[in-house]
């Protein structure tokens, strides 16, 4: 199916803004459309006319300019770059690093500490309680944080919760549970 | 001593200046300076006005790129000429004055663009038809001027244009169109009516 042509396309041919694939399939049908041809003789024409001459700005305009981009150049070159760049910043965020690393040795300690229990007297006395007996209730008191309830054995088979506080254990009013 | 920048892209050239790198805006000037103050004057048509303005615009450009707002997925030279053109607009709203006001014919800012070595005669005649041919495009149409001076002058793309002007490409390619007709009727005595005028053909007539 032969391309059809307008006298858009002849503007763009006169200034050159056909795909390269474009110009020899246009100028066959140039030389075969009489109307399209006095089109593109007549803007041709004009087009040289006009001519390439360009005016210059005056010296001191120039002078003005490029003292002032110097200036610009000096600031530029003392600060770090503002340029907008599509690709990824290559700065390192050097100043988040002590921040992280603090929060690494936090939660790593944490996890040695209770790994080893440092600070927990708990387990050996934990285990004298069946779990699934009163795992409730101990799971609800062991976990205060500051005053600890623990269960204290009376007996073969029984025990009592009492309140430990670092170096000491004080009466609750807790049942003795058999 | 041939500028050792010269042969890098206008992107490579931005890039260089906002790291301190001055040289290669200097480049960067020499290489559109002729086209946009040419694009601002023939917008203008005041020469006065044009070096006031082009000094503006390029200050404008070197303060956006150390903020670091150019944008690279937009070119350089019509990104410049974009903000030639706003200025100039912003200009005659404040200013309020008639854009048809010329200066003094004596001055003639292309007289001194470039050099040529044709004799001094030709160089003369082709001043003299430089001159022609720039009164004949003051009176185009303000649509049909501003794309002709855009691509004849500026050399912008006719996408890049329809970008600038907010239009689709066929619109400025027709403008660019009825602006070269209108032009060719212009130069031409036996077009003109009884008054020595000339029917300009608008587009949307």
């Amino acid at each position: 199916m032969k391309q059809v042509y307008n006298e858009e396309d002849v503007v763009r041919y006169v200034y050159e803004e056909m795909d390269e694939e474009e110009y020899p399939v246009f100028f066959e049908a140039l030389c075969r459309d009489a109307d399209l041809w006095n089109t593109y003789e007549q803007l041709q024409i004009v087009k040289l006319g006009l001519g390439t001459t360009l005016a210059e700005p005056s010296s001191k305009s120039c002078q003005t300019v490029l003292q002032y981009a110097s200036q610009i150049a000096s600031e530029m070159e003392n600060k770090p770059s503002t340029y907008m760049s599509k690709g990824t910043s290559d700065k390192t965020p050097i100043r988040w690093l002590p921040i992280g690393i603090v929060l690494a040795v936090m939660l790593m300690s944490a996890w040695v500490v209770d790994q080893l229990e440092i600070f927990s007297p708990l387990p050996q006395v934990a285990s004298a309680i069946a779990p699934d007996d009163h795992a409730w209730m101990y799971d609800r008191l062991y976990r205060m944080e500051d005053d600890r309830v623990l269960p204290q054995m009376t007996g073969t088979n029984a025990y009592r919760l009492v309140r430990y506080s670092g170096d000491s254990y004080s009466d609750t009013d807790s049942p003795i549970f058999e | 001593m041939r500028n050792p920048y010269s042969g890098l892209t206008d992107l490579e050239l931005v890039r260089a200046f906002s790291e301190g790198n001055e040289r290669c805006f200097e480049v960067l000037h020499n290489r559109h300076k002729s086209r946009i103050f040419t694009t601002i004057l023939l917008i203008v048509k005041d020469s006065d006005l044009a070096e006031d303005l082009y000094q503006e615009t390029l200050m404008k450009v070197l303060h956006y790129i150390r903020e670091g707002k150019y944008n690279e997925e937009g070119k350089f030279l019509p990104w410049v000429i974009r903000i030639a053109r706003n200025l100039a607009i912003d200009y005659f709203r404040k200013d309020k004055r008639n854009p048809m006001v010329h200066a003094s014919e004596d001055y003639d800012v292309f007289s001194y663009a470039g050099h040529t070595t044709d004799s001094p005669e030709k160089q003369i005649i082709s001043r003299e038809n430089q001159r022609y041919i720039r009164a004949l495009i003051q009176k185009l149409p303000d649509k049909q001027r501003e794309v002709l001076i855009m691509r004849h002058f500026a050399d912008l793309s006719f996408k890049e244009i329809s970008d600038l002007t907010d239009v689709s490409i066929n619109t400025a390619l027709g403008r660019m169109r009825y602006a070269l007709v209108n032009l060719k009727k212009m130069m031409e005595p036996q077009q003109n009516n009884a008054l020595g005028e000339v029917q300009i053909q608008d587009e949307y007539a």
